[in-house]
């Protein structure tokens, strides 16, 4: 086996009493998506936060690709779920600004990569609008043109859709689909558990600091007994797998049946068919 | 020479120099304010704990004290300054001070994420300062900037105790040898005034300026 590429070992974090993350290991594969999920506060932004070099760890060690990466080195790119796009820049001069500072490109090659960048993610034609003109879909998407024009090896993407609607978070999703089919390594916290089971090929259930299960994601979904994620799991179908029809019968999807969530079974459905939402349709 | 015409001359010979003492300390001291502010935001905690000390301390002594001390105790350590540097310095370390904690606010009020993203894309510190901070914290400090420097306008007119030849010093001079005050203090006041609806008035225009370049709206 070939050593991993992102290995995190013994992750510990500790603010005052409170212990964020209790010993992690994650050892992740060049050109993995991996899914993080797990409730809020369970340290899956800690977990990114710590690998990317933004908040200091109290124990353990992040290695990628055999080293430490420290903040800035083009090692780890992160896309933040408050976009944090720098407000007074156009979101080419936001895409470009790094790119002539910190790898030093002349101005118009920078000016130039920055729209190929935008181009990627469908934004050309919004170059020179400012963050405040934009939907948050654009603004996110820009934030990821701009992660991926200084060519990180490894994009951390935490929760980027949690401050988006619905079709926002399509847009951008779809984006993020469509860099997973180029064979980037990602680590994607996200609660959009549709979008986990499709595109990651592995998820990672955390609570409380700890891994609780790692696995292949359908199976992770859809076979693992361990009974935290089975009630985390179930409570977001019961939120979103509402039925059609307000008469039509919702129970049957709710417990973990034996065959697991249907939800799972749209893993295996081609991108871009939506959130894979099983519910059955009852012929009304 | 007439009243009226002694008093337009001090005036004439004063202004000049409480604008140049006014505009550089205004200099100097956005320099230093931005500088203390950087290193109480970015430094080690000692020097947070240091700078904040001094902050305090030239924020609670009255300025016509330490224009005192700095100019007649300055020969006691070996800073023998004349009137005008003397001056110059005291109140741009007085600016400073004050200026230094509105650009703390900037920094303050600006989320932390716009940093940390910057950081992971290479950007230096420095970097992070110049092409991110202090142009996106622009439009917000600038009105807290403004008013700072209209008061510093009158502060100028304090150097006249240590002996600054500024407008309150000639003018005051034409008062004392004439007996004319309420004609000379009322052109002091309207020289003072006219300055600072001048600076409100940049100001004003220095805003919109910045929005245009930093917001993009007109």
């Amino acid at each position: 086996m070939t050593p991993p590429f992102l290995l995190a070992e013994k992750l510990e974090r500790r603010v005052g009493d409170t212990q964020i993350l209790g010993g992690i290991d994650l050892s992740v594969q060049k050109g993995e998506v991996v899914g993080l999920i797990g409730p809020s506060g369970s340290g899956k932004s800690s977990l990114l936060r710590c690998i990317a070099g933004l908040d200091p760890l109290t124990g353990g060690r992040v290695l990628v690709e055999g080293r430490v990466p420290m903040p800035g080195d083009g090692t780890v790119g992160m896309v933040f779920q408050q976009f944090n796009l720098w407000p007074h820049l156009t979101a080419q001069e936001n895409v470009a600004l790094a790119l002539r500072l910190a790898l030093r490109k002349p101005r118009a090659e920078a000016a130039e990569r920055a729209r190929a960048m935008l181009d990627r993610v469908g934004l050309l034609k919004l170059a020179d609008r400012r963050p405040a003109q934009l939907s948050g879909g654009q603004q996110q998407r820009v934030a990821i043109a701009r992660t991926l024009a200084v060519e990180p090896r490894l994009i951390l993407f935490d929760e980027p859709t949690a401050s988006l609607d619905p079709e926002l978070t399509t847009e951008v999703l779809d984006v993020i689909r469509g860099l997973a089919e180029t064979g980037l390594t990602m680590l994607v916290v996200s609660h959009e558990m549709g979008f986990v089971a499709s595109v990651a090929s592995r998820a990672v259930f955390l609570d409380h600091g700890k891994v609780l299960v790692d696995g292949p994601a359908r199976s992770v979904f859809r076979d693992a007994a361990e009974p935290r994620l089975r009630r985390f799991l179930s409570t977001y179908l019961q939120r979103v797998a509402w039925a059609p029809d307000p008469a039509a019968a919702v129970p049957e999807l709710l417990p973990a049946a034996p065959g697991g969530f249907s939800l799972l079974d749209a893993a295996a459905s081609p991108p871009g068919e939506g959130l894979p939402l099983a519910v059955p349709k009852s012929g009304a | 020479m007439s009243i009226v015409a002694e008093t337009l001359w001090a005036v004439a010979r004063g202004l000049p120099l409480t604008v140049g003492i006014w505009l550089a300390s205004v200099a100097t001291g956005l320099v230093a304010g931005v500088l203390v502010a950087c290193a109480r935001h970015f430094g080690p905690r000692p020097v947070n704990a240091l700078l904040l000390a001094m902050v305090e301390t030239v924020r609670g002594v009255p300025f016509v004290v330490q224009a005192f001390l700095l100019y007649y105790g300055g020969p006691f350590i070996g800073l023998d300054l004349t009137p005008i540097l003397a001056g110059w310095l005291a109140l741009s370390v007085y600016a400073a001070a004050y200026f230094s904690e509105v650009f703390r606010a900037g920094f303050a009020a600006i989320p932390p994420g716009h940093t940390e993203a910057a950081r992971l894309l290479g950007l230096d510190t420095r970097q992070i300062i110049a092409r991110i901070l202090l142009p996106e914290m622009a439009l917000s400090v600038l009105p807290a900037l403004a008013n700072l420097a209209v008061i510093l306008i009158k502060e100028t007119a304090i150097l006249s105790i240590i002996t600054v030849p500024e407008l309150t010093f000639t003018v005051s001079g034409v008062g004392s040898a004439t007996f004319a005050f309420a004609q000379t203090m009322t052109a002091l006041a309207l020289s003072y005034w006219l300055l600072v609806e001048l600076t409100a008035h940049a100001a004003r225009r220095l805003e919109r300026g910045i929005a245009r370049a930093t917001l993009g709206t007109a």
